[in-house]
């Protein structure tokens, strides 16, 4: 059946009623679907914040007039423009979703709320569209040169005034869909931007359009000149940039669509030990047991229940190398089973899955616009009213000089000019940035971090736990007397000691637990914990119960003469061993300081710690600048120090526990850990414990600022050069059509460069695979 | 020549076929994901429902 061509429709069923159109979106269980509960503000009402695609925003007027159709009812709202999303927080009590979407109806546009089901569709819908009407351009531009041929080659009296009017004729048939139909987005939105009295973009090329249409209509009726060739050139033209351009921003985004596309869209999940039913991935609960088999993605975070194999985390924390996965092991959403079937118990649903919280938060961070471009929007109005207005002089200049030429230098003047490449000059770069950042494992929460991240020339490190893991390791043992006296050897020491502190959580504790040996620990009775200094009871040693204390020197009762740390294990009043635990640096501290060193950057040690072990740190990683000891009021001070000396500073701290000290530096970096993303209050949050991403971060932003003022300097240079030519009647519509179609092209493909795409890890499958272990 | 006067609406009601095979052709599907009918060769399960992840 052929799909019957919609030419001439301007109004899609959501524009005639719109609040209908929205009103199941008030449905408390689709609202949860589309928007995220956000932590309530001192009057306790719910908020909750939804991104939305809003089709038909070019330019900065557009996010101009939704934000300020919305300002004051909702808390918060930002457009961007590059790529279409809107973030709004809203409040549900006060103002329902299906309300605010239909206001930004009113204005013209058609905005979706991005649900992970429904995304995909939207898109697909919007790409055909722009295919479709970009096809039905060409195809008439080409028509339409093969008729106006003729008239060209066979001047005035080669041909009969009645074969000229049939080609005129068929000139115009074939305009009519260009212009209803292919230039259709153009025309509507100059129009709702005319109605809300604003000038976007698409004002003056739509000017051009109908200008040059009416013109050549008068023209064909009085035998004057006409311009459908032209116009149906320029259309196409723009079109085709139009296209290309929006294939290669969702390339840049696809870093994002990528995380979730990523998943299956159906599971296999098991009844009971050998029926399985399919269901979709929402209908996945905690406690479910489903099948993944090789080279499909995990549906949802859950623990490995049976099968052997290799998983691709490179999706969440950026590293490519595979993983071995056991039984009892966790297993991340969007990881990729790459070597042997698994049963997976899930833990939690799919929509809590941590892949679920980082794209959420990418998305949400997408949606926010970066400085620099809030300023290129700000001139973008004026700009476009120059336009106008130099369009109009040149006319009435012409028209004194050439009446023939005027009516198509004017239109050359309103298409050849575009703030498109001013206003897609730096969101689309930063977008690229952070995709690319966010395959490689680290997660910018808006486009300012990486504007500010490339501007830094100082990195302040917390210690415990972003240098260092954060857990202690048994770094020596040494056995005092009393263990020769017992005939006690290490690993009997050692299981002692497990069993003493195996009911406490402190990170001592669990250090020496973890030290210890598996084994039978001996019998333990009447154990009490002393508030962190140490632990008391009883131990079964050889058929005698022994008095045991673990703790620190005061507490194990050795004279603090001989303190020097560490913890000391006393049985029946004799010492048997002094313990010496260590943080352990992560293995990429040194490398990555270097690194970091070597591009310029002062780097410091700031930590709560206690001198000795700071220092030992320090000198172990070459730092020489470091502080211990130092409470959250000194960090701050030491940063606002290294502020007021002019420096641009980082920190990198733990996002949760650190969050002043994190929101007083220039740009902050803090390492994802188990707690929700959303809870981390850093700029850029490490995804796979790796520093060395920062130091790669810092070269990325650094570049991307670059291609920025490329981008922007490119379309000032493009304005420049090009109004001059048009008002000199040097540029005929259609090359301007093409240039302004170039120009942001050219902006968007540079921008592009930013985003690279590994290669997705399909090749390593057959070589795990072949490991016989891995099969078993 | 006055064949023209056939022949001229005719190339226009003829492109306008064209666009509408087009219209059939786009919103089909057709041009959705032009890499992926290449690349299906080399899948090991050719059944068309099964689609390689994107």
């Amino acid at each position: 059946m052929i799909g019957p061509p919609t030419f001439g429709t301007f109004a899609t069923p959501a524009r005639m009623h719109p609040t209908d159109a929205y009103r199941h979106l008030d449905d408390p269980e689709e609202l949860a679907e589309v928007a995220r509960e956000l932590p309530a503000r001192g009057d306790g009402a719910r908020r909750l914040e939804a991104v939305l695609t809003v089709d038909g925003v070019h330019c900065a007027a557009c996010v101009v007039s939704i934000e300020q159709a919305l300002r004051g009812a909702v808390d918060e709202v930002s457009v961007n423009a590059a790529t279409r999303r809107a973030r709004i927080v809203f409040r549900p009590e006060r103002q329902p979703l299906s309300g605010l979407l239909a206001r930004i109806a009113a204005l013209g546009y058609a905005p979706r709320p991005v649900s992970r089901s429904a995304m995909s569709d939207v898109q697909a819908a919007g790409r055909r569209t722009a295919l479709w009407r970009m096809l039905v351009a060409v195809l008439c531009m080409m028509q339409v040169m093969m008729y106006a041929v003729p008239r060209y080659v066979a001047g005035p009296d080669g041909m009969t005034d009645d074969v000229r009017q049939l080609l005129m004729w068929a000139e115009w048939m074939l305009t009519l869909p260009t212009l209803l139909f292919a230039a259709g987005p153009f025309l509507r939105s100059a129009w709702f931007d005319l109605r809300a009295r604003r000038i976007g973009m698409d004002v003056p090329v739509s000017l051009g359009i109908v200008v040059t249409f009416v013109a050549s209509c008068a023209g064909a009726l009085e035998g004057g000149e006409v311009y459908f060739d032209s116009l149906t050139m320029f259309v196409a033209f723009l079109l085709i940039g139009r296209w290309l351009e929006a294939a290669a921003r969702e390339r840049a985004l696809s870093g994002v669509a990528d995380l979730l596309a990523r998943l299956p869209e159906t599971v296999e999940r098991l009844l009971d030990a050998d029926r399985t039913e399919t269901v979709t991935l929402r209908k996945l609960r905690p406690g479910d047991r489903v099948r993944v088999a090789v080279g499909q993605a995990v549906p949802a975070d859950g623990i490995v229940e049976t099968g052997r194999s290799h998983a691709d985390e490179s999706l969440l924390t950026g590293e490519s190398t595979p993983i071995a996965k056991h039984p009892g092991d966790p297993l991340a959403a969007g990881s990729l089973n790459l070597s042997g079937p698994l049963t997976v118990r899930l833990t939690r649903a799919a929509r809590d899955s941590r892949l679920q919280e980082i794209a959420d938060l990418v998305e949400a961070a997408s949606a926010r616009k970066p400085r620099i471009a809030q300023v290129a929007d700000r001139w973008a109005g004026p700009f476009l009213i120059a336009v106008m207005v130099l369009a109009a002089l040149a006319w009435a200049v012409w028209h004194t000089i050439d009446p023939s030429r005027a009516i198509w230098i004017a239109a050359s003047v309103l298409v050849v000019t575009c703030p498109c490449a001013l206003s897609l000059a730096t969101p689309t770069a930063l977008l690229a940035a952070a995709g690319t950042l966010a395959r490689r494992g680290l997660l910018a929460r808006s486009p300012q971090a990486i504007e500010a991240l490339a501007g830094v020339d100082a990195f302040v490190f917390d210690k415990t736990g972003t240098l260092t893991h954060d857990r202690l390791s048994l770094e020596r043992l040494d056995l005092l007397e009393g263990a020769l006296e017992l005939s006690l050897d290490g690993p009997r020491v050692l299981s002692v000691v497990a069993a003493l502190e195996a009911g406490s959580l402190h990170p001592a504790a669990t250090a020496l637990c973890r030290a210890a040996q598996a084994g039978t620990p001996p019998a333990v009775r009447d154990l009490e914990e002393h508030g962190g200094s140490g632990i008391s009871g009883q131990v079964l040693l050889d058929g005698r119960w022994l008095d045991a204390r673990i703790g620190n020197a005061a507490f194990a009762g050795v004279g603090s003469e001989s303190s020097g740390g560490g913890i000391r294990l006393m049985l029946d009043g004799r010492p048997i061993a002094r313990f010496e635990l260590a943080e352990t640096a992560r293995a990429d501290a040194a490398s990555a300081l270097a690194a970091l060193r070597a591009d310029g950057v002062s780097v410091e040690i700031l930590s709560g710690d206690d001198v000795a072990r700071v220092a030992r740190l320090a000198e172990r990683l070459d730092v020489d600048a470091w502080r211990a000891e130092a409470s959250p009021q000194e960090k701050l001070a030491t940063l606002a120090a290294r502020q007021a000396e002019g420096h641009r500073v980082a920190m990198v701290g733990d996002g949760i526990n650190d969050a002043p000290v994190l929101a007083r530096a220039d740009v902050s970096v803090s390492f994802a850990t188990a707690a929700p993303l959303a809870q981390h209050q850093a700029d850029l949050l490490l995804l796979g414990g790796r520093l060395d991403a920062l130091v790669q971060a810092r070269r990325l932003a650094r570049r991307t600022m670059r291609v920025v003022t490329q981008n922007l300097a490119f379309a000032a240079v493009y304005n420049a050069v090009c109004i001059p030519l048009a008002l000199a009647g040097l540029l005929p519509p259609w090359l301007a059509g093409l240039g302004m179609a170039a120009s942001s092209l050219v902006v968007v493909v540079n921008a592009l460069r930013l985003a690279d795409r590994p290669a997705i890890a399909r090749e390593p499958v057959r070589g795990i695979a072949a490991d016989p272990s891995a099969l078993a | 020549m006055d064949i023209l006067y056939m022949l001229v609406p005719l190339s226009v009601v003829l492109v306008l076929a064209i666009v509408g095979v087009l219209a059939w052709s786009v919103w089909n599907g057709q041009f959705d994901d032009v890499e992926q009918e290449g690349e299906r060769i080399l899948e090991d399960d050719d059944s068309p429902e099964r689609r390689p992840p994107q």
